[in-house]
C-alpha cells in the first residue's frame, strides 16, 4: 500500500519518490494543499474501489497514517 | 458547428472560461477580464537571452497561443496555435518616475483584447526608473489564471536561468493543456462524475434560502425589504450601476502573518479557511446573522499536469454557513475546514449551472444576490517558484487592476515573499464600497482573527462582544 501511495503522491507534488517516507507529512514536508490532499482521495477511491469519508480523512497528516487508513478501509471490504 | 479554425482544431469552452465569458458579456468593459502583472529583479538583465526565454515559454504553454473564434449562431470556440511570432516589445522607463512608469502599465491592462483570432496576452521587457529589469505581462481571464501565470513566469525565468548560469537545470516540461481541456469537457458531457456533484450541490441549495448580510450592517436588506413591500425577502443588490474599479491593499506584517501561519499548522487547517472563519464572523458581528454566504475560487489545480497546464480553471461557488455564536471559534475553523473539504470533491461542478440551480428554486429579482463579496486565497507566490534560482537578487512582483469589476467586493490574499506578510487587496467598485468601508472591515476582520488565534476556545459569541 505505502509504495503503491507513494506513485499516486508523485502526481500531485515535485517529489521524487525516494523523498517520500512514512514520517513525511502530507503540508508541511509535501508540499500538499488541503486541494491536493482531497483530490488525491477521489483518485485513491477510484484505484483502491474503496469509499473515503473526507471528514475521517481530514485528520491524517502522515503518509504512514494514510497507508494505514488506506489498509484498514480495505480490511473492511 | 465549428470543427476547424485555420487549420487547427477547435474545442468548446470550458465551464470555467464560459463563467468568466458569462458575466464579460454583461460588463461594459470588456477589459474586465485583463489580468496585468509585472516582475522585475535588481540585476542587469540580458534582454536578448530574455526575448529568446520568452518565446521559449510561449512554445512549451500551450494556453498563451490560445486563440477565440466564433460560428454563425455567436458559439465561441478555442483553438492553440503553433507558435508565438510577434516581436517581443521593449520599453525603458528610466527617464520616468516610479508612479508615471506605474501609471502606463495600469493604462496597458485596461486596454481589451480582440478576441477573435487574435492573441490573447501581451509581454512587455521593461527597466523601470527604479533600476529594476524584467517583463510586464497582460493575459486575458479565459486563458490564464494567476495560478498559472505565475507558473508561465516561472519557466521564463528558469528558461534564462539556464541560459545564462551554469548549473541551472533545464525546468521539466510543462503540461498539454488541450489535455486538460479535454477531461473537462468528458466531465461537462453528462459523466458519473458530473450527476454526483449535481446532486450534492442542488441538495446543499434546497436546503434553505440564503441570506444577505451587508459590509456595514442589515441596511440593503432592510431597504429591499422596505421597497418591495416583502418583509420575508432575503436578497439584496449590493452592486452600483458603475463599473468602476480600485484596488486597495492593506499589508499584515511578517509577525502577525506567522502567528495566522503557526495556528494553521498547529490546527491542521489552511489560510483559506480561517480567512473564511474571520470574514464570516465579520458579517455575522455586523448583520446579527448566524447564516453568512460568501463566494469562495477553488483553483482546481491539484496533479502535476493540471499545475502546469496553463488556462484558467477556477471555480467559484457560494459557500455559506451557519454557525452560532455559541461554538468557539476553533470548532467554527472545523466546521469550514469540512465544508471546504465536500466542496474540494465536488468542485469541478460547472458554477453557471449552480446559480441557474438557485436561481430557479428562489426566484429573486436580476441583480439581487446573497454574496457581499469574494474571497480568494492564492498561496502560490514566485519565490517558491523559481525565483530562489537567483539567490539574493532582490526582486518586485506588482499586479496592476484593469479598472473594472462586475462585483460590489472582491478580496484576494496573497503572500508578500519579500518579507512572508500577506496582502489583502480589495477589488471593489468605487461607487457600492468606499475605501472607509474597507478600512472598517480590514480592521475588524484582524481583530476577529487575531483573538480568535489567540483565544481558539473562546465562543464566536464572545469574540463578537469583544473585538
Amino acid at each position: 500500500m505505502f509504495e503503491k501511495l507513494v506513485n499516486i503522491i508523485c502526481n500531485y507534488v515535485e517529489v521524487e519518490p525516494e523523498n517520500v517516507h512514512p514520517e513525511s507529512r502530507f503540508m508541511e514536508d509535501l508540499g500538499f494543499t488541503s486541494f491536493d490532499f482531497m483530490s488525491m482521495l477521489g483518485e485513491l477511491e477510484e484505484e483502491l474501489d474503496v469509499e473515503i469519508d473526507e471528514h475521517e480523512a481530514a485528520n491524517i497528516r502522515t503518509v504512514q497514517e494514510a497507508a494505514d487508513y488506506l489498509e484498514k478501509l480495505k480490511a473492511e471490504e | 458547428m465549428m470543427r476547424k479554425r485555420k487549420g487547427y482544431p477547435v474545442y468548446p469552452l470550458t465551464a470555467a472560461q464560459k463563467f468568466h465569458f458569462f458575466y464579460q458579456n454583461f460588463c461594459p468593459k470588456k477589459e474586465v477580464l485583463n489580468i496585468g502583472t509585472s516582475l522585475t529583479i535588481g540585476v542587469d538583465l540580458d534582454f536578448e537571452e530574455l526575448k529568446k526565454a520568452i518565446y521559449k515559454a510561449y512554445e512549451r504553454c500551450d494556453s498563451m497561443r490560445l486563440r477565440f473564434a466564433h460560428d454563425k449562431e455567436g458559439t465561441y470556440y478555442q483553438y492553440v496555435v503553433d507558435k508565438e511570432e510577434r516581436d517581443i516589445e521593449f520599453v525603458d522607463f528610466t527617464e520616468k518616475t516610479m508612479e508615471e512608469a506605474e501609471e502606463i502599465m495600469k493604462e496597458w491592462t485596461r486596454v481589451p483584447f480582440k478576441r477573435d483570432d487574435s492573441p490573447m496576452n501581451r509581454i512587455v521587457m521593461i527597466k523601470t526608473p527604479d533600476g529594476f529589469q524584467g517583463i510586464y505581462l497582460l493575459v486575458d481571464h479565459m486563458t490564464m489564471d494567476a495560478q498559472s501565470l505565475i507558473c508561465f513566469l516561472k519557466d521564463i525565468i528558469e528558461l534564462y536561468c539556464n541560459a545564462k548560469y551554469e548549473g541551472v537545470p533545464y525546468p521539466k516540461d510543462m503540461a498539454s493543456y488541450i489535455e486538460q481541456v479535454q477531461r473537462d469537457l468528458a466531465y461537462e458531457a453528462d459523466s458519473k462524475a458530473q450527476a454526483k456533484d449535481a446532486e450534492y450541490f442542488q441538495k446543499l441549495i434546497e436546503s434553505s434560502e440564503p441570506i444577505y448580510n451587508g459590509i456595514d450592517g442589515p441596511g440593503a436588506l432592510e431597504a429591499e425589504r422596505k421597497r418591495s413591500g416583502n418583509l420575508n425577502a432575503r436578497a439584496a443588490i449590493n452592486v452600483s450601476d458603475s463599473v468602476d474599479s480600485a484596488l486597495d491593499i492593506f499589508h499584515l506584517e511578517a509577525e502577525p502573518t506567522k502567528r495566522l501561519m503557526d495556528f494553521c499548522e498547529k490546527y491542521h487547517v489552511s489560510l483559506a479557511t480561517l480567512l473564511l472563519m474571520g470574514l464570516r464572523t465579520y458579517f455575522q458581528k455586523m448583520n446579527g446573522n448566524d447564516d453568512v454566504s460568501i463566494n469562495t475560487a477553488i483553483a482546481r489545480r491539484a496533479t502535476l499536469k493540471e499545475k502546469k497546464s496553463g488556462g484558467t480553471r477556477i471555480h467559484s461557488f457560494p459557500f455559506r454557513t451557519i454557525i452560532s455564536p455559541d461554538h468557539t471559534f476553533l470548532e467554527g475553523v472545523y466546521m469550514i475546514r469540512d465544508l471546504q473539504n465536500e466542496y474540494f470533491r465536488h468542485a469541478n461542478y460547472d458554477p453557471v449551472a449552480y446559480f441557474a440551480y438557485r436561481s430557479k428554486l428562489y426566484p429573486n429579482p436580476q441583480g439581487q444576490t446573497y454574496e457581499p463579496m469574494s474571497l480568494t486565497y492564492q498561496p502560490l507566490t514566485l519565490k517558491e517558484k523559481g525565483l530562489d534560482k537567483l539567490g539574493d537578487i532582490q526582486y518586485k512582483t506588482k499586479w496592476y487592476p484593469n479598472g473594472a469589476t462586475t462585483q460590489a467586493m472582491y478580496l484576494t490574499v496573497m503572500h508578500r515573499p519579500e518579507d512572508n506578510g500577506l496582502d489583502f487587496n480589495f477589488e471593489h467598485q468605487v461607487k457600492a464600497v468606499s475605501r472607509e468601508k474597507l478600512e472598517y472591515l480590514y480592521y475588524y476582520l484582524c481583530r476577529i482573527l487575531f483573538k480568535g488565534v489567540e483565544n481558539p476556545d473562546l465562543s464566536i459569541g464572545d469574540i463578537i462582544k469583544l473585538v
